[in-house]
C-alpha cells in the first residue's frame, strides 16, 4: 500500500474536513518523506482551516511546543507585569496556568520564537500546540 | 547543605517563630512575611513552617553544596542561578556547586530562600527562628556570615519539579479581591482598635486619615512612623501587659510604633489599634521610607481575609504536588 | 450576671467591654486583652492566674500571657464575634476563685552600690532616704514574681517598698548590663538582657535568670517569692 501524497490538495481537504467533524483544532503529520500541519480556527464565518505541508526540509521546518498538560497558556506572567517578564525569554515561551500554579514552558532549541499559535489565556490541553519557533541554524 | 558565600548583616535563619513562650518574656520571633515563607514551603513539599534563610539586606550569594530544590519566595530582587536570571517564586532543582545570588529588590524588601527539607539548624524551644535579642536560635543566635555552611532537612514526599521549574502567581494578584490596592501611593494596612483608642478624642480620625511614613528607625523589632502626632486627651498610666505583632503603640511623641515579628513580649504604651494578622505579611513587606494608611475593619472582615490566604496556601500546596505528578505520568 | 449588664464603651469606634472590675479590649484580631481595673495587688493578680488557667484550657487559645493584673490571650484563628469572645472573658474572670501558685523560693545573691548602681544617686534625691537605708529597704522585702514578660525569663517582682518607688527614665540607659537590680516604678527586678533599659539599677546579681537550652528556660515562675540577699554593699 502506498503511502498518502501529503501535499495533495484532495487529501488535506478531506483531512480538514474530518477534523471539524472530530472537533478537534489541528493536526501535525510528520514522516521522513513529508510533514503537514493542519489548523482549524473558528470565525464568524465558520471554520477556517490553515494548513502548511511539504517536503520534510529541516532547515525550513518550524519547531513546534506543545502543551505539556492541561492549562491556561499565558506568553507572560499574568499576575507580574513587566516584572521581569523578558530576562527569562529566550528559555521560555511562557506559562501554563493551573490554579495558583505557572508551569513554565521551555521555548523551542532555537530560542526564536516565530509565533504564538494560541492567545493569552487559551485554555489548552495536553500535546496541542503552542508556539513556532524558527529551525535550529 | 548550602555553603553563603557573601551577606551582608541582619539576614538570619527563619521559620514561623516561637509561639507559646510570650508569659515567660520569650519573642515569637518568625519570618517578616509568613506567607511568602508557606508558599515557598509549599512549592518544595516542606512542611508551611519549614525553616528558611530571611534576606533583607542584599547582595547574597550562596553555594548549593548537594543536589536540591529551593525557590525565591518574598521580594523579587532578580535573583540568578550561575549567572541565568530566574523567574520570581519559580521553584528549581539544582545541582551541586551551582551559584544562587540575589541583587537589590525591585518589589518588597524582604526575600525567602527556601530549600527542600528546610535549613536544619537545632530548634531551640521549639523553633529553628532567630532570635537576636536573646542571642538563641537559627545558627547560633545570630544573623548569618559569610562562609556560614547551613544543613538542610529531608522532605518526606519530595516533588519532582520539572526542569523549566515552578512557578506560582503573585499572591497579591490573586489574592486582589482581599487586598486592596494602594491609596495615592500610600499601602492600605487594616486594623481594628484597641483597648485606648477612646483616649486619642478628636486626635484618633488623624490616626486613620492620613498616610504615615515609615522611619528609618525601623526594623524586625517594629516600625515607627512619622507624621502628624496623635496624642492621648489625659495621661495614661498602664500596668505591663502583654502585646504581639501588629500592636501600634503611641508613646509620648504622638508617632505611632508598630510592633513586628521581634516586638517585645510586654508593654505599655497606650494602643490606638492592632493591625489585623493578615496583613502582617504586607507590612513585613513595606519599605524605609514608604508610606502606610490604616483603614479600619472588623473582626469578620479579618476572618474572611484570613480564610481566603488560608485557602490559596492550601491550593498552592495541593496544585503543585498534582502539577508534577501530571507531567510525570504524561512524559 | 447577664450579659446585658455589659458596659459597652464607644460602641461605634472600639469593642471594649468593661464590667465587674474588669475589661476586655482587642489587640488586632486575634488577641484580647483582660485588664482588672481594681487595685494593682495580690488579690487581683491571684485571679489573673485562676483565670489564665482556665481560658488555658480553651480549644481556641493558641497562648495566654499574664501581665500585671491583667491576661492577654492570643486565639488560633480570628473569630466572627468578638463580643461573644470578650463577654467569655469577662465571665470566665467573674468565676475565677483568687488561687495561690505554690512558688518556690528564690534568693538572689545582690552586690549594691558599686559601678553598676548608675541610678542610686537619683533615687536617694527622690526619695530623701540615704544611700544605706534604700539598700536595706529593698534587701529587707519579701517579693512575689507576678509575672513574666518584656525579655526571656525577666521577673515583675511586686512587693516594694512605696519609700522607695522610683518612676522609668524618661531616657533609657543605652546598654545596661545583664543582672542589674533594677526598680521601674512600683515594681523591681533584675535585667535579663544587656541593652535599653529605662529602669533604675542600684546593684548588681550574678544568677542567670534564662537558659533557652534547659526544660524550663526562665529561673522564676510567676507565684515564686523573690528575696535580695546582700552580699556585699559598695558605697
Amino acid at each position: 500500500m502506498t503511502k498518502p501524497d501529503l501535499s495533495d490538495p484532495a487529501i488535506i481537504e478531506r483531512l480538514a474536513a474530518a477534523l471539524e467533524a472530530a472537533g478537534v483544532d489541528g493536526i501535525e503529520i510528520t514522516r521522513p518523506d513529508q510533514s503537514l500541519l493542519i489548523r482549524v480556527a473558528k470565525s464568524a464565518n465558520g471554520p477556517v482551516r490553515q494548513f502548511s505541508s511539504g517536503k520534510p526540509d529541516a532547515a525550513a521546518r518550524p519547531a513546534v511546543v506543545k502543551s505539556p498538560m492541561a492549562g491556561e497558556f499565558w506568553p507572560s506572567d499574568p499576575s507580574r507585569s513587566g516584572a521581569s517578564a523578558s530576562s527569562t525569554a529566550g528559555d521560555t515561551v511562557g506559562f501554563l496556568r493551573v490554579g495558583p500554579i505557572l508551569l513554565p514552558i521551555a521555548a523551542g532549541p532555537s530560542k526564536r520564537l516565530r509565533r504564538h499559535l494560541v492567545e493569552p489565556g487559551t485554555v489548552v490541553g495536553f500535546g496541542d500546540p503552542i508556539a513556532e519557533f524558527e529551525p535550529e541554524a | 547543605m548550602i555553603d553563603i558565600i557573601h551577606t551582608g548583616p541582619f539576614n538570619t535563619v527563619q521559620d514561623l517563630g516561637r509561639p507559646g513562650f510570650r508569659n515567660i518574656g520569650v519573642t515569637t520571633s518568625g519570618a517578616m512575611d509568613p506567607l511568602a515563607l508557606k508558599i515557598g514551603n509549599s512549592m518544595l513539599g516542606n512542611e508551611t513552617g519549614a525553616a528558611a534563610i530571611e534576606i533583607q539586606i542584599y547582595p547574597f550569594k550562596l553555594r548549593f553544596s548537594k543536589a536540591t530544590a529551593f525557590v525565591v519566595t518574598g521580594a523579587d530582587c532578580g535573583a540568578s542561578l550561575d549567572g541565568r536570571t530566574v523567574q520570581p517564586w519559580c521553584a528549581l532543582s539544582v545541582e551541586a556547586g551551582q551559584v544562587l545570588e540575589l541583587g537589590q529588590p525591585r518589589v518588597g524588601t524582604r526575600a525567602y530562600i527556601c530549600i527542600a527539607g528546610g535549613i536544619d539548624v537545632a530548634p531551640v524551644m521549639g523553633s529553628r527562628s532567630t532570635s537576636l535579642r536573646g542571642a538563641f536560635g537559627g545558627r547560633e543566635g545570630r544573623h548569618l556570615i559569610t562562609g556560614d555552611t547551613l544543613q538542610t532537612g529531608e522532605v518526606s514526599s519530595p516533588l519532582d519539579l520539572p526542569a523549566t521549574g515552578l512557578s506560582v502567581v503573585d499572591p497579591a494578584y490573586a489574592l486582589a479581591d482581599f487586598y486592596p490596592a494602594h491609596e495615592d501611593g500610600a499601602l492600605v494596612i487594616r486594623a481594628i482598635p484597641a483597648g485606648e483608642y477612646g483616649l486619642f478624642g478628636t486626635d484618633a480620625e488623624r490616626f486613620w486619615s492620613q498616610a504615615w511614613k515609615i522611619s528609618t528607625q525601623s526594623d524586625r523589632t517594629g516600625y515607627r512612623l512619622t507624621g502628624e502626632p496623635i496624642k492621648p486627651t489625659t495621661p495614661v498610666e498602664m500596668r505591663s501587659h502583654g502585646v504581639v505583632s501588629g500592636v501600634v503603640q503611641v508613646p509620648p511623641s504622638g508617632e505611632p510604633i508598630i510592633q513586628m515579628a521581634d516586638a517585645n513580649t510586654a508593654g505599655g504604651y497606650p494602643k490606638i489599634a492592632g493591625v489585623i494578622e493578615a496583613d502582617l505579611w504586607r507590612l513585613g513587606q513595606a519599605r524605609i521610607g514608604s508610606r502606610l494608611r490604616f483603614v479600619r475593619v472588623t473582626h469578620a472582615e479579618a476572618a474572611g481575609i484570613e480564610r481566603a490566604v488560608a485557602g490559596f496556601i492550601d491550593d498552592v500546596g495541593r496544585t503543585s504536588r498534582m502539577v508534577c505528578r501530571a507531567l510525570q505520568t504524561m512524559n | 450576671m447577664s450579659a446585658s449588664a455589659a458596659k459597652i464603651i464607644q460602641p461605634v469606634e472600639a469593642i471594649v467591654l468593661d464590667r465587674n472590675g474588669a475589661r476586655v479590649s482587642p489587640i488586632g484580631s486575634r488577641a484580647f486583652l483582660l485588664e482588672a481595673t481594681g487595685d494593682f495587688d495580690l488579690a487581683a493578680q491571684r485571679r489573673i492566674w485562676a483565670l489564665s488557667r482556665a481560658v488555658e484550657l480553651w480549644s481556641e487559645t493558641l497562648e495566654i500571657v499574664p501581665g500585671m493584673t491583667n491576661l492577654l490571650v492570643v486565639l488560633k484563628v480570628t473569630p466572627e464575634d468578638p463580643e461573644i469572645l470578650a463577654l467569655r472573658l469577662l465571665e470566665a474572670w467573674e468565676q475565677a476563685e483568687t488561687i495561690d501558685l505554690a512558688g518556690r523560693m528564690i534568693e538572689i545573691s545582690v552586690t549594691y552600690g558599686g559601678e553598676h548602681a548608675t541610678d542610686l544617686a537619683a533615687l536617694c534625691d527622690r526619695s530623701g532616704l540615704s544611700d544605706r537605708e534604700v539598700i536595706r529597704i529593698h534587701y529587707e522585702g519579701t517579693y512575689r514574681v507576678f509575672a513574666l514578660g518584656s525579655a526571656p525569663g525577666f521577673g515583675y517582682l511586686h512587693g516594694l517598698d512605696p519609700r522607695i518607688y522610683m518612676p522609668r527614665k524618661t531616657v533609657p540607659s543605652l546598654n545596661m548590663e545583664r543582672g542589674c537590680v533594677t526598680i521601674g516604678g512600683m515594681q523591681t527586678g533584675v535585667a535579663v538582657l544587656t541593652g535599653p533599659n529605662g529602669w533604675n539599677s542600684i546593684g548588681f546579681a550574678k544568677l542567670q535568670m534564662f537558659d533557652p537550652m534547659s526544660s524550663t528556660p526562665a529561673v522564676m515562675a510567676p507565684g515564686d517569692t523573690v528575696r535580695f540577699v546582700p552580699a556585699s554593699i559598695e558605697l
